[in-house]
């Protein structure tokens, strides 16, 4: 019973633990490509685990006026060109897809309406194999902050 | 006979962990249905089957921080009026999570709004006052004392100044999530942005020549709200979350009301609603 008991904590910490590596990743890396100099940040940290083929969406309301950054990064053991699309919050009009642009992770845009976007992140399959590789994707969006 | 005990504890630790992927598993599951039926749209016509909420393992909805609202008003020439705010001195009122939560995300908002204004000594008694209440919440690692010293060592630099506060409730809000506290952040992140609102909505009516720029952006605060309703959706079976849903519900359907146009009343009814529930919760 103790060592069942020991088990269950080392495997609640483990969960809580890759949980925390996501958002830690998110802080550093994402941050890091936001340029806190020009941008301060908007909006919670959005990271999460995945594997290849699978895809997360964040919906995000835009304010006329403002100017926004969009990055998203992958952690390196994960295949470097994840997929990126904004659209309108239906999920039917393209404002950007990073596809087309070099899979960049960085897109700033300053919507001339305010409008509510939906961000679809998917990591790429890069060759079917049994396990697929996993690791974490972070999104930050930031605003320029004035003057800059 | 040890042999056989470590077996059945093996076997019993791999049970646990079947059943906590199948609850984890369920939830996650739940958590995406419940994201993709409950999420409201600004558009009635959407297709809940579309394309968008098909395929993802998770949908997440990004608000608006406190800093960047503040940033807006700040934008729209609004000049600084503290009056509306809610009194650092009264941090100690509040008890229970739900009040700690949503005044900690009111806090956060005021605290923000000063710091925008460069008003030194305010965002340091909003900083304390925030601290206070995290203290409450237990996450205190969140905002430990080396925060309110980096503030007032950078008291004279708004930029640095707006970093450290943005990062503060954004750091608030991870680190409640991380610990399996995301109920809490939610109710947070309602009462951040319910304040933002409150703070608009007072400037507006104090502005003499009516900023039609400012009634606009509090109008388009509807979408933000269906981000709003989409986080909280996710925990609708707690019942201080709940509570915040039916809140939220009630200004909707004034938001409604002016999806074509913005009437005198309809506004003055959305500002009378925010009044009435702010008011509930900073009491």
């Amino acid at each position: 019973m103790k060592h069942l008991f020991l088990l269950i904590i080392v495997f609640a910490a483990f969960s809580v633990n890759s949980f925390s590596q996501c958002s830690d990743f998110a802080r550093r890396e994402g941050i890091a490509l936001l340029d806190t100099a020009k941008y301060l940040q908007s909006g919670n940290f959005n990271a999460e685990k995945l594997s290849e083929g699978e895809e997360i969406q964040i919906f995000k309301s835009l304010t006329k006026g403002m100017s926004y950054r969009f990055v998203i990064c992958g952690s390196s053991d994960l295949p470097q060109n994840i997929e990126f699309e904004i659209t309108d919050f239906k999920g039917k009009k393209i404002l950007f897809s990073n596809k087309e642009n070099n899979y960049v992770k960085v897109w700033d845009f300053t919507p001339e309406k305010s409008q509510r976007v939906l961000v679809s992140i998917r990591v790429p399959v890069v060759k079917k194999s049994e396990k697929p590789q996993t690791g974490c994707v972070a999104v930050v969006t930031g605003f320029k902050k004035k003057g800059k | 006979m040890k042999n056989k005990s470590l077996i059945i504890n093996v076997f019993s630790f791999f049970s646990v962990i079947m059943l906590s992927s199948l609850f984890l598993f369920q939830t996650r599951c739940n958590s995406n249905s419940s994201s993709k039926n409950d999420t409201v749209n600004l558009d009635k016509s959407v297709n809940k089957t579309d394309k968008a909420y098909a395929k993802a393992k998770k949908i997440f909805f990004s608000l608006p921080s406190p800093s960047e609202t503040a940033s807006i008003l700040e934008m729209a020439g609004l000049k600084y009026s503290p009056e509306f705010l809610n009194s650092p001195n009264n941090a100690s009122n509040y008890i229970g999570n739900k009040s700690m939560a949503l005044n900690l995300g009111i806090f956060s908002a005021d605290l923000s709004y000063v710091s925008v204004y460069e008003q030194s000594q305010a965002t340091v008694n909003y900083m304390s006052a925030c601290k206070e209440l995290a203290d409450g919440l237990h996450i205190t690692q969140a905002i430990d004392d080396s925060v309110l010293i980096k503030i007032k060592s950078n008291m004279n630099n708004k930029e640095k100044v707006l970093t450290i506060v943005s990062e503060t409730f954004l750091n608030s809000n991870a680190y409640l999530q991380e610990n399996q506290r995301s109920e809490i952040a939610a109710m947070m992140m309602v009462g951040g942005w319910m304040e933002m609102l409150y703070i608009a909505i007072n400037l507006s009516e104090k502005s003499k020549n009516k900023n039609e720029d400012v009634m606009n952006r509090i109008v388009e605060q509807r979408m933000s709200m269906e981000d709003l309703l989409g986080l909280l959706e996710l925990y609708r079976e707690n019942k201080e979350v709940s509570s915040l849903i039916a809140d939220m519900e009630n200004l909707k359907s004034t938001f409604e009301k002016m999806d074509e146009s913005i009437s005198p009343v309809h506004f003055k009814e959305l500002c009378d609603k925010v009044k009435k529930i702010r008011s509930s919760y900073v009491q």
